[in-house]
């Protein structure tokens, strides 16, 4: 799995699940779509237990010298099964 | 000053009497009331009247009326085996529903290799002893070198036949399997943990819940997995896999998943996964899933799932619900209608397995929380528990309508993979507190569940204990009251309720002693005080000559009176500098009608003691 400290996308694997978005994040949670965080062993369980689905983060497009910014597509950010 | 009025009390509502809303923003001496309901099904040879509250004097009394093994009678022996001797219990027995009733098969086979099956062998090649806990109840079976599988079978369901007067299921057997069936069929039935131990390895022997076997090559990429209690394995399904190479790679998962509490092994190649119970490891809430649009499907052979809520009894839930408002207030409903089932809806997967439903609990939470008005005025907890993974158990408050986060009414347990039912650790939960309810804001933080000789209770296995963040989070992001094995006992972490503090729902209405304490006052309340008033008028602007009349100022001196009498009892935390705050006036409007007003503050439990050694030379 993933080094403790790296980013990783994770997202709950059901809308009526909710799942706390870090050890000692009480209270918070993590959106229904998924959102980037820094894998612990509290998410790490919550993985074991299937709570949640975790993928490595995308890295961001270069933008080629002299591209038009605006036609570079956003990074993808739709959530990945672990592999 | 000002008196804040009762918001549930209309001028339109003239019926004589007290009545008092707990406010709780911000911030028993009579007889406590000592009431618990168990609110369960019964089985067909109970003979109590489906939907009316009966109250119970003993064991053979509650099987009488709810018949063996019925969730009532498992309420029933799991509550006097912790205690809760002083309480009186009363069952509210429902019909099941015309659900499924869960099952559970126990298939004597060859041990594996690996996660390869084992081939040849038609019986155990040395004696030993075959262990199965059902549900805690243990049956330990004697295995001779040679005994076919069939013939072991057939041995065990025997003795779990002979024991099984006590268990939630009945046992049946055909050829090397056994097949475990639960008494109603019923979503609450979904709950059956099995556990089991071959103790000599070179028996040869293994037990098998069940198969999982692939169906069709897929048609895309996705994932198939499987849960078991709290743990998911899970494998990655490639275009174009075979069914054969998808059960492999299920197989691989389970196998390499951390402490998984089940093993698997086929015969390469297959389609299909033979499933087999690790050592005291707890099996229940078995799931399974594949992705969906990848054509591949599963075909589970683990028994059936339970399905059917109380919802859909006859009587139904509702209707029973009605009848129950006639009665007087029970201090503690424990009840197994808590819609925990083996998944939870996950989009873009085809699941398997018990589907929860939360509904139930919504409608019993309107209820408790429609007859704890400022009206009506009972005074009631649910006591409830879960035995699933952190966050599917942590979705249950937030999960009902309306959501128990809202109110401190509400007790959830919380022990995963625990191998007891998780209605046993309720009733536990609400005899330990019924031991202690003399002083009802009592600290339970590190209060044991214990049994008697009667009554098997196991602990969890050491693999599934959560951890200090786990438990944090299970208090203050989920609203959970963990329990955990200490010092060889299963202990209340925090008695905490369900209430998430918020501007409305003060802090310390977290712990169960609070809630429990709030109530007490208010029961007190309404038997101390018609003392002042009944028989007697009201005068506003002279004294009282007689003793038919009194003042505003005998309700003032009364309520005093009875906060002194809480701080007496340690119930409050302090009466003399809150009592200059009582006030009682005529109601401006209805002049046969006292407003009062009561400041309270309860002393609170004590969890942490934070010390600093410092070094001095």
């Amino acid at each position: 799995m993933f080094p403790y400290g790296t980013r990783v996308f994770v997202k709950p694997v059901s809308a009526q699940v909710r799942v706390q978005r870090a050890e000692g994040l009480y209270g918070q949670f993590l959106p229904t779509g998924g959102q980037e965080v820094l894998w612990d062993s509290f998410l790490h369980k919550r993985l074991l237990e299937g709570a949640i689905t975790a993928g490595p983060i995308e890295p961001d497009p270069v933008t080629p010298p002299g591209a038009d910014p605006e036609v570079v597509s956003e990074p993808d950010q739709t959530e990945k099964e672990p592999s | 000053m000002a008196i804040p009025l009762n918001p549930d009390l209309p001028i339109s509502y003239q019926v004589p009497g007290v009545y008092v809303y707990q406010s709780r923003a911000g911030a028993a001496p009579s007889a406590t009331n000592r009431r618990v309901l168990f609110l369960g099904y019964k089985t067909s040879s109970g003979s109590a009247l489906p939907g009316s509250p009966e109250r119970v004097l003993s064991e053979d009394d509650l099987l009488q009326k709810a018949g063996k093994g019925s969730e009532l009678h498992r309420m029933f022996r799991a509550f006097t085996a912790q205690g809760g001797a002083g309480a009186d219990l009363y069952v509210l027995p429902l019909n099941a529903p015309s659900g499924t009733a869960q099952t559970r098969l126990l298939t004597i086979l060859q041990s594996p290799s690996g996660a390869a099956l084992g081939t040849g062998n038609t019986g155990a090649v040395a004696a030993g002893t075959l262990t199965v806990w059902i549900c805690g109840q243990r049956f330990d079976l004697q295995v001779a070198n040679g005994d076919t599988f069939a013939a072991i079978a057939a041995n065990l369901a025997a003795q779990i036949q002979a024991g099984q007067d006590v268990l939630p299921c009945t046992a049946t057997v055909v050829g090397a399997t056994i097949t475990l069936t639960a008494r109603h069929a019923s979503l609450s039935s979904a709950d059956l943990p099995v556990i089991v131990k071959v103790a000599n390895p070179s028996m040869g022997i293994a037990v098998s819940p069940g198969t999982v076997q692939a169906v069709g090559a897929a048609s895309g990429a996705g994932f198939v997995k499987v849960g078991i209690s709290t743990q998911t394995a899970q494998a990655s399904v490639a275009n174009l896999d075979t069914a054969n190479v998808i059960a492999g790679a299920l197989v691989a998962a389970i196998n390499s998943a951390n402490a998984f509490p089940i093993s698997a092994a086929q015969t390469a190649p297959s389609d299909t996964a033979t499933l087999f119970y690790q050592p005291e490891r707890a099996f229940n809430f078995n799931s399974a899933a594949v992705s969906t649009g990848i054509t591949t499907t599963l075909t589970l052979a683990w028994g059936a799932d339970g399905a059917g809520l109380p919802s859909s009894s006859s009587p139904s839930l509702s209707q029973v619900l009605t009848n129950l408002e006639a009665q007087e207030a029970f201090k503690l409903i424990v009840t197994s209608f808590t819609g925990a089932g083996a998944r939870i809806t996950e989009a873009g997967y085809t699941q398997y397995g018990s589907l929860s439903d939360y509904s139930v609990l919504g409608t019993l939470a309107s209820h408790v929380e429609q007859q704890a008005n400022g009206l009506i005025c009972k005074g009631q907890e649910l006591v409830i528990a879960d035995t699933r993974s952190l966050a599917v158990t942590g979705s249950i408050p937030t999960g009902t309508a309306p959501n128990l986060i809202l109110s401190p009414r509400y007790f959830l347990g919380w022990s995963p993979a625990n191998p007891q039912q998780a209605y046993e650790l309720s009733s536990r939960i609400a005899a330990l507190i019924m031991d202690r309810i003399d002083y009802p804001n009592f600290n339970y933080a590190g209060q044991a569940l214990r049994t008697d000789s009667r009554v098997p209770f196991l602990l969890p296995h050491d693999a599934v204990r959560p951890s200090n963040p786990d438990v944090n989070a299970a208090m203050l992001s989920y609203f959970l009251s963990p329990l955990r094995t200490e010092e060889g006992t299963l202990q209340i972490v925090s008695g905490r309720t369900t209430a998430k503090p918020s501007a409305s729902l003060d802090f310390r209405y977290s712990f169960w002693g609070v809630a429990l304490a709030d109530d007490y006052v208010r029961d007190d309340l309404r038997t101390s005080l018609p003392a002042v008033f009944r028989g007697r008028n009201i005068k506003n602007y002279s004294p009282p000559n007689t003793q038919f009349t009194f003042t505003p100022e005998s309700i003032r001196t009364a309520l005093a009176s009875r906060m002194a009498f809480y701080d007496s009892l340690d119930i409050f935390d302090g009466s003399d500098d809150l009592i200059p705050g009582v006030g009682a006036i005529t109601n401006g409007v209805l002049p046969s009608r006292m407003d009062a007003v009561l400041p309270k503050r309860f002393a609170i439990p004590a969890e942490q003691v934070s010390v600093v050694t410092t070094l001095e030379s």
